[in-house]
């Protein structure tokens, strides 16, 4: 649902271009446009859905909407325990939330390549604005 | 990402496969064709690889040259992959490639036996690869021969890199295909036995080796047999020794000078002082 919005949005500078980091035509709309790799695009996706774990829908269906409810306040409450501030140095360990969607018992390439605490990113950049994103303010 | 189009914040940026440099990529290869340059190529093994069935188990074989464009990359390197203590798995495509992703479904296996406490599965393998392969459309080039024995005996499977299987009693992949399995089909039977299997094997790989480029050096085969064993053989045979060609040029003696050559007339060692009066220490102002 959130990548069909996203699409569709006006795009709007949020901040200015970080010329040093995308090179001088790396952060304008003809570029952006021409990068997309079919294989980026299924990643993004994948990353964001909930692999086919849970059916809410089909739960909802055979099971009654009360059991359906209740898985997905599990899982909601499964990612918001823990407690750790964000971009600190130990991430979060998500023991409940791999098991309950089955991440546990997988291993994929997202699991050893491409890490973000293997990034040579500059770390935090705001811990506000982290904990912002997290909130969802 | 750009910034303009969407705000993916470093948080949630997807781990697995890279696509930073996919810009990059393609200005390369835009620019490349218009000026005809070279560009670098990935590593492929066009390749012969071969499985069968036969009375008692399988019998997988591969050729060992990589290939990088034209040129020859790697003379002599492994393509029989190991999966499970009973299934084994040729591939073919891009080196990089077939490695990493029976590696990764290796690793799968091992945490579906942990789980499970039974003895994998080549059926299982091959529906894993089959499902990695699809999700990545093609683009993960890895033309794989599987191969194994499990409770329901004796298995070859085929997967093409689009995610398609076949489950046959005796395939060939790779470009020197067509000829190993000329080699094939004149000769494989129902219930051959363990010699037989074997020599067919490598006189399909030697096809592959002679008639196409892109395969060469030596020959390679694993048996599994249904009991459990598994006997891999790296370079099985060996057609095409280049010893006996480097041994065969003459290296002057004059080339080889080993320490003694030069007469040593006289030595003198002068040792460099540092003495502490020469440091001076000047205070920083601030």
């Amino acid at each position: 649902m959130d990548t069909m919005e996203g699409a569709t949005e006006i795009p709007m500078m949020k901040s200015p271009a970080n010329v040093m980091e995308a090179g001088p035509n790396g952060n304008n709309l003809a570029t952006a446009a021409s990068r997309v790799h079919p294989v980026d695009q299924l990643q993004r996706a994948e990353a964001e859905s909930t692999g086919g774990f849970l059916d809410l829908d089909g739960v909802r269906r055979l099971y009654g909407s009360g059991l359906a409810m209740r898985l997905a306040t599990e899982r909601r409450m499964a990612s918001q325990v823990g407690g750790r501030l964000p971009g600190l140095e130990t991430p979060e360990s998500n023991a409940m939330l791999d098991t309950l969607t089955g991440n546990d018992l997988k291993i994929d390439f997202g699991d050893f390549l491409s890490r973000n605490e293997n990034a040579p990113d500059m770390g935090v950049s705001d811990p506000h604005a982290a904990m912002a994103r997290k909130l969802g303010l | 990402m750009s910034e303009i189009t969407k705000s993916l914040n470093p948080d949630t940026k997807p781990s697995g496969f890279s696509f930073d440099n996919a810009h990059r990529n393609t200005m390369i290869e835009q620019a490349a064709m218009s000026s005809n340059a070279i560009l670098p190529m990935a590593t492929k093994t066009g390749t012969t690889i071969v499985g069968l069935v036969y009375k008692g188990g399988v019998v997988l074989g591969a050729d060992t040259r990589a290939t990088g464009g034209s040129e020859v990359a790697e003379k002599n390197c492994e393509k029989i992959h190991y999966m499970a203590p009973n299934i084994y798995c040729c591939g073919a495509g891009t080196a990089a490639d077939t490695e990493k992703t029976t590696e990764l479904i290796s690793s799968q296996l091992e945490l579906l036996r942990m789980n499970t406490g039974k003895e994998s599965r080549v059926v299982t393998a091959c529906t894993m690869l089959k499902r990695m392969l699809f999700r990545y459309q093609g683009h993960i080039s890895a033309a794989l021969v599987l191969g194994g024995c499990d409770v329901n005996g004796p298995h070859i499977y085929q997967i093409y890199p689009h995610g398609s299987t076949g489950k046959l009693p005796y395939t060939t992949m790779g470009s020197g295909s067509l000829a190993a399995m000329s080699v094939f089909e004149t000769g494989w039977t129902e219930g051959m036995e363990e010699g037989d299997a074997v020599k067919l094997v490598q006189r399909s790989i030697l096809a592959g080796v002679f008639n196409d480029l892109g395969s060469g050096s030596n020959c390679d085969t694993c048996v599994i047999r249904t009991d459990g064993t598994v006997q891999y053989t790296r370079g099985a045979v060996t057609p095409n020794e280049t010893q006996p060609l480097r041994d065969a040029i003459n290296h002057s003696d004059r080339l080889n000078m080993g320490p003694g050559t030069t007469v040593v007339l006289d030595t003198k060692f002068t040792p460099r002082k540092v003495s502490l009066e020469d440091v001076t220490v000047t205070e920083m102002e601030t």
